[in-house]
């Protein structure tokens, strides 16, 4: 049996129960069948070398379906409340000062992607970060508000470029 | 560009030279350090590319990507 195969008899298994786990998680039927549909394309992505013999999502299906989904979910969740937040800090501007739709929506694309690049860092280490790229506030007054010392900040700085930058390009091998 | 990443090394000297850059601590062995390896100038390049990217995130995107930001206002705007 290949892996689209494989995938198609997992699919008619189990897709009603993964359905059904996650509208219970996410109480939203819209959301839950979008999610079902990502995690079964995701196995279709997935790589099962043959030598390794069954692929594991076929010994504990609907464990694996669950490890996938949830990671959808969390990450879902993750994302919902970036949006939310920055709704909330539109909302909070004039008038005049509010893109369009448009320009939202694509500034909502940039802010997932560096919300990505930052994913792992302390919530410090990500603060200093954000208000000396995005504020441009001087190191000396973001280790007031931070309350921590210069020094600190610096090495938060630091923490947060290595991760940029390993976020963006990888690592050596 | 060359999208790969550079050594640990080159990567830490690179930062180690952001920060005395925006420390307004900029010296001429900079200029040097730039040139004296493709390696540099790559870090360099990819560091701005980085910076442009940041830039686009706007001050209520900022907000937005600030946990601890958020918390502090929401805090303050309480306690007035």
């Amino acid at each position: 049996m290949n892996d689209t195969a494989a995938v198609h008899a997992l699919y008619v298994d189990h897709h009603a129960w993964l359905f059904g786990w996650l509208r219970r998680r996410l109480r939203c039927p819209d959301r839950a069948a979008d999610l079902a549909q990502d995690t079964f394309a995701r196995l279709l992505t997935a790589r099962h070398p043959a030598e390794h013999g069954e692929p594991p999502s076929l010994r504990e299906p609907r464990a694996f379906l669950t490890i996938i989904a949830n990671g959808l979910v969390v990450d879902h969740f993750r994302r919902s409340a970036l949006e939310r937040a920055y709704l909330e800090e539109l909302a909070a501007q004039p008038p005049a000062a509010q893109p369009s739709p448009e320009a939202q929506a694509l500034l909502l694309e940039t802010l997932r992607e560096v919300d990505r690049l930052l994913n792992g860092l302390f919530y410090r280490a990500r603060a200093a970060f954000l208000l000396d790229r995005v504020d441009g506030l001087p190191q000396a007054q973001i280790a007031a508000q931070l309350g921590v010392s210069v020094r600190r900040v610096r090495q938060y700085l630091a923490q947060a470029m290595r991760q940029c930058y390993h976020a963006a390009y990888g690592h050596l091998e | 560009m060359n999208n790969a990443p550079v050594s640990q090394t080159v990567l830490d000297a690179a930062i180690a030279w952001r920060l005395q850059l925006d420390a307004g601590a900029a010296t001429g062995a900079f200029e040097e350090w730039l040139h004296a390896h493709p390696d540099h100038a790559r870090v360099w390049q990819q560091f701005q590319v980085l910076d442009r990217r940041l830039a686009e995130v706007g001050r209520a995107g900022g907000a937005a990507l600030n946990p601890h930001w958020r918390f502090r206002r929401l805090r303050d705007e309480r306690s007035v």
